[in-house]
């Protein structure tokens, strides 16, 4: 190492006081070189003389003061941010959690709600399907309603839809609850009308249509479409292919024309 | 371990933070306040400079991990609120022009212990503020001319020149004061 490099370390990096490591090789030659060490005595002395005339200024008491007063102003408004950072975190976690709470409430109903209307558009294309789909065969609305009071625990509305011819009935079972099947046929095209307790049952992801006298709600599945309403606890779901309109005015006609 | 080397950690958290800082910063108040005072040439900037610097040092405190180094870190603390606010007389170091070598030697030192404080303060006064800054930090106050191109943003020759050119300004112009105060008595 030369002298220019040695006094350049030993300035930019450290000075003759500097901590030690890349500045070795520097001081090393600084004790060896006269040159250096003259050159290193002087930049000594030069600060030492500076150090020395400039004479230690004094903060003035009001400044002292100052400083000190807005410090404890700022010890106040930090204790008060930190409190409020605590609280601020308190609320984003309670929040997090309840919508991390709300949303999996809300997809798991979803979910549920997607397997109710999959089940009554699979059952009805399971029988619908069939060229005898009825356990109890009959024609006669009060007959099949019948049949199903015996076998289920909530009271059973004999409908008639309007120009469909009434197959029979069967029971079954959707959302782990018993459930009428009654069965129609409209020309080439088949109908199904479940009728179970609603209490408990998922409804939310169908999609909501207001009709003139009532609520309905309608959701699609396979082809097939699912119109669904609630009348004194009691689920009645109509599933075919037919339009969703000209399901809405059969059911219409059947319960509340 | 050399108790006597041991340095002072001090972890987040630990201990009453607002006291250890007082207790951190109190020693080295008046070293601040003259350097603000040096730098601003001005008591109430001076003033203002002090107390932003304390405020900035008190909210930065935890990031302070050895007591050891808290003259050095407030001085950095202060330079860089000084530099921020001041910048425009940064831009004053092209109109100074030292007319002396720029090496330093024994006699400029022999001439420093010759005059008083007052002519030395005077001296210092009128460097532009870029010299007078790296002349306070790095022949002052210690810090390495790396760690001065760092908060200053330029390279570190820049800074070594700027020393250099100080130097030699302050030399002159305390030898233009001492003639005038000899032709004054």
């Amino acid at each position: 190492m030369d002298c220019a490099a040695a006094r350049r370390l030993l300035r930019e990096v450290g000075g003759p006081a500097g901590p030690g490591g890349e500045l070795a090789e520097a001081r090393a030659h600084a004790r060896g070189c006269p040159r250096c060490q003259e050159w290193q005595e002087a930049e000594v002395s030069w600060r030492a003389a500076l150090r020395q005339a400039l004479s230690r200024i004094e903060t003035p008491l009001r400044i002292k003061e100052r400083v000190f007063s807005s410090l404890a102003g700022a010890r106040v408004g930090a204790a008060l941010r930190k409190q409020r950072r605590r609280w601020t975190a308190a609320v984003l976690v309670l929040t997090l959690a309840g919508s991390a709470a709300a949303g999996v409430w809300f997809w798991r109903e979803r979910a549920r709600d997607g397997l109710l209307v999959a089940a009554l558009a699979e059952d009805h294309l399971l029988y619908a399907a069939r060229s005898a789909p009825a356990e109890f065969t009959s024609s006669d609305p009060g007959a099949v309603a019948r049949w199903f009071s015996e076998k289920v625990d909530f009271a059973v509305a004999a409908p008639a839809i309007p120009g469909a011819d009434l197959l029979g009935g069967r029971l079954c079972t959707l959302a782990d609850r018993r459930a009428t099947l009654w069965l129609y046929s409209r020309g080439d095209r088949r109908l199904s009308l479940f009728q179970m307790a609603a209490q408990g049952l998922p409804l939310g992801s169908m999609r909501v249509m207001r009709a003139e006298r009532g609520r309905f709600r309608c959701g699609h599945r396979k082809g097939v479409s699912v119109l669904a309403w609630v009348e004194r606890d009691v689920l009645f779901a109509l599933v075919s292919d037919l339009p969703e309109e000209e399901m809405l005015r059969l059911a219409r006609d059947a319960f509340r024309g | 371990m050399d108790s006597g080397r041991r340095r002072w950690t001090i972890l987040p958290g630990q201990g009453d933070q607002p006291r250890l800082f007082e207790e951190c910063l109190l020693p080295h108040l008046d070293t601040l306040y003259g350097l603000a005072r040096r730098l601003t040439r001005d008591d109430d900037d001076a003033a203002d400079l002090l107390q932003d610097t304390a405020l900035r040092a008190f909210e930065k405190f935890h990031q302070l991990r050895h007591r050891g180094a808290v003259r050095a870190w407030l001085i950095k603390i202060l330079t860089s609120i000084f530099l921020n606010r001041f910048a425009g007389d940064m831009d004053d170091e092209r109109r100074a022009v030292a007319t002396e070598p720029l090496v330093s030697e024994t006699p400029e030192a022999a001439l420093l212990r010759r005059c008083d404080a007052d002519t030395v303060e005077a001296a210092l006064a009128e460097l532009p503020a870029a010299f007078r800054l790296t002349v306070l930090l790095a022949d002052v106050e210690e810090i390495p001319l790396r760690e001065i191109a760092l908060l200053c943003a330029c390279p570190v020759g820049t800074v070594a020149s700027r020393l250099a050119r100080g130097r030699a300004l302050l030399r002159v112009r305390l030898g233009h004061l001492r003639r005038a105060g000899a032709e004054e008595v």
